[in-house]
């Protein structure tokens, strides 16, 4: 390159990102965003698909940024012969006001993602456990449906206080209504995850862990253990429902009764379980 | 570059001595994290107490007596290995004061296990106890080494007049020791506060 | 004063080549017998007290207690018990210096405390393991190719996992530190040594047993925990989980050793004319790094005591029955963990920056805005943790502000790219090999950096979180950052310290394979973990066979690339051993003015610097400065 050169590498750097962003950031809205997971099977789901199309959206701009400079810069500065004399670019060291709008856009975009997301998550809660006392608690949370996961080495069951403590081997759940999960566990670390419910809480020994999640309509649920936790992990998975409210009344009637002569041996309800001793022996 | 090693250049005095105090002031820093983490589990698991499990059964507590016992001998060892470093006239006494009470804190802390009164198993409480006196003594037992041989030296180079060592370089090496060692009694300290007071 | 820092060269004494000696095999005698009488010890007092260590099931006290004998031993038997030894007897510090090449290869055999040796033991002791460590994940792939189990049982399956994850996390913290901070940082301050030469060989020697010791939990079972060894779930692993214990607490120990010695050499020993604003910016990013490792591997270390301690005293930590809380470990264990994680890309950030002024022939641009990065990435890690834990209802009220300082990491990181991008302006690019692996950093580490972005979002975490995504994640920010940049560093260094030219056709071969395998491997896995596969799981859904095996083949590739890589190494130094130039990539750092391969001493006088670290390029005319004025000095 010679050092008179005038190219306004500059100004065509900018043109290819405007041009790039404007054509990938309404193909990732459109196209790609309603595909992101984890769909629409609750209110915390959907709100999680709306989460990720933002960020989706918004690093396109950033990634095109580094990557159109990127390209361009091995394009038009490339030296092409490699067998002649090593010649120098120009001893530029630094430029105070790229520096400065790079800080300036960087900062804005990072403080608006923390706000953004901050802002997201309490709204509702986004579906993650939030511990024992949660510090956001979704509109008539009082009269929520509440629903422990018990988790153990290797398998979910859940209990439904509202309904005499029943434990049930399988995880129901009533269309539009407001859930109140207390996960816990009764032996190592395990992760509660209802994919399609966008739920995802840890299960602790001795930590009632809460998350809210509002069912939307029927569906069926992918339940995985998402936590490492022994051998089996990779087996701990189940099918849950979410039915409408009449199959759900029905099906609770119909497990109480099933489950009745097991339900004398169990435990009265508690938020965490602590049998004993606790984690000792294999 | 000519190997011959009549234009062969030393490396500047100053080096070996600054390095050893900058590592001896760092490895403070390491110290401090270390014992951090104790510091959070105590707190940490008091704080959450499970299963009401921070003290299982009666008399979790350790006997005061020895404790200000082990501090004492740990204060006193700290202040006289912090002396031994500034004053070279009683390096030697000092320093061997210093390795003595330090050796007195290590055992009377085993001693203190046998008389205890509560298990390891006795809680979250007991946990921290017993986790965090061990690894300490243990680390005594490291400050130990580090006094004998920095004391150890002297009093050898002493005895053949500094002959073949150098004074300033033992001597730096007593204050990178003393550095250590009074931030390790510091540590100690706090220790016992949060161990036998809060 | 009498010299006692360093005698004249002819006193230095020439070692012995015998087999007899405190060398490798005396090491490994030695430390066969430390173990087995350790263990036999270990066994006398679990007989005594019985009652008291019995609930495990195992005698965790043996093993443990073996592990540290056959240590000890090894290291007693390499020779490093002599000066301690010494010391304890009243005889004067001594300061190792080499002002002597040994010919042969017997000196890479035993302690040496010259860094450039120790650079090299360095290199082939990590890159062991580090294929032991790629071959797992070739079973692991292998496994996943199908649905269901095929191919290992759950246990081993696990096992493989664990290793696999401790093996990259644990050994590789000192790869890029290992072989070329110690290589590079005396040279490149002009100091000849470090600060602790012992010390410097003894973090390598640490870190071998550690490697030994983690590949031992086969015969003891295997531990199904995996890197990261939540508890309580380790308190009921079998004996395997020892070897764990054993493994991590080595190499936070090696770790903080490393550290502690590279920042005492480069606070206090830099030459003259060596001042802060002169430091080359890889010897800033080690600064950073050494920072990390002298003040976050100690919590590792006692972290680890504690879980051995509730294996085998009884106490109760981390078990929620009996006052302990699973919370603790996981705390503590971020605490360490994250820095941790920047221990690993940080060295990454100053290979690339020091790279790119060479071939782009131009000085750095914003130098002090990379150091600030660099720095601030450092500072900032230990202030994100708790993001690992988003959905563990640990302090749930706290995430706004896990959620704020993890996104404010990315502002540090992103100077980096700044400097990579500014560099790269108007420079005369030369498409070498080193070259193309800096390039090939910046657009991996760029999607590692925006997935994080999902993970850091609270809401996005909550299913991204222990998912494929975050596996795909860390895969594309170390893997991608860190090995692509550790590969840059091998071609760029590695004539120099070989003494041998790597061929550049070969090179760029391996580039190319290993750059599309590794993006075909671990591109499709940010979708395998948004459609719901969980990581460490020995099966998944049918319906994701496909991508899965897709993965799987590009990474036997990816491995097969690395493989090549091994090929071109051997082929330079074994087969063609043709002699490297003294300076084949024009670069004006001092290691390349120095002849190849570097004399023992390093240097005959002490350098002394001035001016630029990276006096690249013609003077910018006034003609040019609409666009990009040159502001030497600012920022």
């Amino acid at each position: 390159m010679n050092t008179a050169d005038h190219t306004p590498h500059f100004r065509r750097v900018a043109l290819l990102w405007l041009i790039a962003t404007a054509i990938l950031t309404p193909i990732v809205i459109f196209v790609f965003g309603p595909g992101l997971p984890p769909g629409n099977g609750s209110a915390q789901a959907a709100g999680q698909v709306t989460d990720n199309t933002v960020l989706l959206a918004l690093s396109v701009p950033v990634a095109m940024a580094v990557l159109v400079t990127l390209g361009y810069e091995i394009w038009a500065f490339r030296e092409r012969d490699l067998t002649g004399p090593v010649l120098d670019g120009p001893a530029i060291t630094g430029n105070s006001s790229v520096q400065m709008w790079w800080l300036i856009i960087t900062t804005s975009l990072v403080l608006f993602l923390a706000g953004f997301g901050s802002v997201r998550l309490l709204e509702d809660g986004s579906g993650g456990g939030q511990g024992p006392s949660p510090l956001v608690n979704p509109a008539g949370y009082k009269h929520a449906l509440q629903v422990q996961v018990l988790a153990q080495q290797w398998n979910f069951t859940y209990r439904y206080p509202g309904y005499g403590g029943v434990e049930t081997p399988m995880l129901e759940l009533p269309a539009n209504t407001l859930v109140e999960f207390h996960v816990t566990s009764l032996d190592v670390v395990h992760s509660f995850w209802a994919y399609q419910l966008g739920v995802k809480a840890d299960a602790n020994p001795g930590v009632d862990n809460i998350a809210y999640v509002n069912t939307t309509h029927p569906t069926l649920i992918n339940i995985h253990c998402a936590e490492l936790c022994g051998v089996w992990h990779g087996y701990m998975f189940q099918t849950g429902k979410v039915v409408s409210k009449a199959d759900f009344a029905s099906w609770i009637q119909g497990a109480q009764k099933t489950y009745a002569p097991a339900a004398k041996n169990l435990t009265p309800y508690s938020k965490t379980y602590f049998p004993s001793p606790l984690g000792r022996g294999a | 570059m000519d190997a011959t090693h009549e234009t062969f250049q030393e490396e500047p005095r100053e080096w070996a001595a600054r390095s050893l105090t900058a590592a001896a002031k760092m490895w403070c820093g390491s110290l401090a994290f270390f014992f951090a983490a104790f510091v959070f589990a105590y707190f940490y698991l008091k704080a959450l107490d499970l299963n009401h499990g921070w003290t299982i059964g009666k008399h979790v507590s350790p006997s005061g007596g020895l404790g200000v016992a082990i501090l004492a001998a740990y204060l006193l060892s700290g202040l006289l290995m912090y002396l031994a470093a500034r004053r070279p006239s009683d390096e030697i006494s000092m320093g061997v004061a210093a390795i003595v009470l330090a050796l007195l804190g290590v055992g009377l802390q085993f001693l203190e296990y046998a008389f205890l009164g509560f298990g390891p198993a006795s809680g979250g409480y007991a946990s921290v106890f017993f986790g965090w006196t061990a690894t300490y003594a243990l680390g005594g037992l490291w400050g130990l080494y580090w006094m004998e041989t920095s004391v150890a030296a002297l009093w050898r180079a002493r005895r053949n007049g500094f002959a073949q060592a150098d004074p300033g370089m033992l001597r730096n090496g007593m204050m990178a020791c003393s550095i250590c060692w009074t931030f390790f009694v510091a540590i100690g300290t706090i220790m016992f506060v949060v161990l036998y007071l809060v | 004063m009498t010299a006692v820092a360093t005698p004249s060269p002819t006193a230095t004494p020439r070692q012995r080549n015998g087999l007899i000696g405190f060398n490798l095999l005396t090491g490994i005698v030695l430390g066969v017998a430390g173990w087995w009488i350790a263990y036999l010890l270990g066994g006398l007092i679990h007989g005594a007290s019985i009652k008291a260590f019995s609930e495990t099931g195992q005698n965790d006290i043996q093993i443990l207690l073996g592990y540290a004998g056959g240590v000890l031993g090894f290291l007693a038997g390499l020779g490093f018990a002599n000066y301690p030894i010494r010391r304890v007897l009243g005889h004067p510090p001594e300061i190792p210096t080499h002002e002597i090449d040994e010919p042969g290869l017997a000196k890479y055999f035993r302690i040496s405390t010259d860094h450039k040796i120790i650079s090299k033991q360095y290199f082939v002791g990590i890159a062991i393991f580090f294929f032991v460590g790629g071959l797992n994940a070739m079973l692991i792939r292998t496994e996943l190719l199908s649905p269901t189990t095929h191919v290992f049982g759950a246990n081993q399956y696990l096992t493989i996992v664990g290793m696999h994850g401790a093996m990259m996390l644990g050994m590789m913290t000192s790869g890029m530190i290992g072989p070329f901070a110690n290589y590079l940082v005396p040279l490149m301050i002009g100091s000849r040594r470090m600060a602790f030469p012992r010390i410097e060989a003894l973090t390598f020697w640490l870190l071998m047993a550690a490697g030994v010791v983690l590949v031992s939990t086969i015969f003891f079972g295997g531990f199904q925990t995996g890197w990261t060894g939540y508890e309580p779930l380790s308190d009921q692993g079998t004996a395997g989980y020892d070897a764990y214990l054993g493994f991590f607490t080595l190499v936070s120990i090696s770790m903080s050793l490393l550290g502690l010695n590279l920042a005492a050499t480069i606070v206090t020993m830099r030459a003259p004319g060596m001042t802060w604003s002169r430091l080359p910016i890889f010897v800033w990013s080690v600064l950073a790094t050494s920072m990390l490792m002298v003040l976050a591997a100690p919590m590792l270390t006692a972290t680890l005591l504690m879980g051995a301690m509730d294996r085998t005293a009884d106490t109760g930590f981390f078990l929620p029955g009996v006052g302990g809380s699973a919370f603790l470990w996981e705390n503590l264990f971020w605490v360490f963990g994250h820095p941790e994680v920047y221990v690993l890309a940080i060295p990454g950030f100053g290979i690339v920056l020091e790279l790119l002024p060479v071939f782009a022939r131009k000085p750095l641009w914003g130098y002090r805005l990379a150091v600030a990065g660099m720095m601030g990435v450092a500072l900032f890690s230990f202030f994100v943790w708790q993001h690992h834990l988003f959905v563990s209802g640990i302090n749930a009220d706290l995430r706004p502000f896990y959620m704020l300082s993890t996104e404010i990491i990315s502002l540090p990181t992103g100077f980096t790219f700044l400097c990579v991008l500014g560099t790269l302006w108007r420079g005369r690019i030369r498409m070498t090999v080193p070259m193309l692996f800096c390039l090939g950093w910046a657009f991996n580490f760029l999607f590692g950096g925006i997935s994080g972005v999902f993970n850091s979002d609270v809401p996005s975490d909550v299913t991204t979180h222990g998912s494929f995504f975050v596996m795909a994640h860390f895969h594309y920010t170390i893997m991608g950052g860190l090995v692509f940049s550790l590969f840059a560093a091998i071609y760029y260094w590695g004539p120099k310290m070989t003494g041998y030219q790597f061929n550049e056709r070969l090179g760029k071969i391996q580039f190319w394979a290993m750059f599309i395998s590794f993006n075909s491997t671990f591109g499709p896995l940010f979708a395998v973990g948004f459609l719901g596969m969980p990581r460490r799981v020995v099966t998944y859904p049918s319906g994701l066979t496909g991508l899965n095996v897709w993965v799987s083949i590009s990474a036997f590739v990816l491995g097969l690339s690395l493989l090549f890589f091994l090929w071109i190494l051997v082929k330079a130094v074994v087969f063609d051993r043709i002699p490297a130039e003294d300076n084949p990539w024009h670069s004006k750092s001092i290691e390349w003015q120095l002849p190849t391969p570097i004399p023992a001493y390093d240097f005959n006088t002490i350098p002394t610097f001035s001016g630029d670290p990276y006096p690249y390029g013609e003077p910018v005319p006034a003609a040019m400065g609409g666009e990009m004025p040159a502001t030497a000095g600012a920022m």
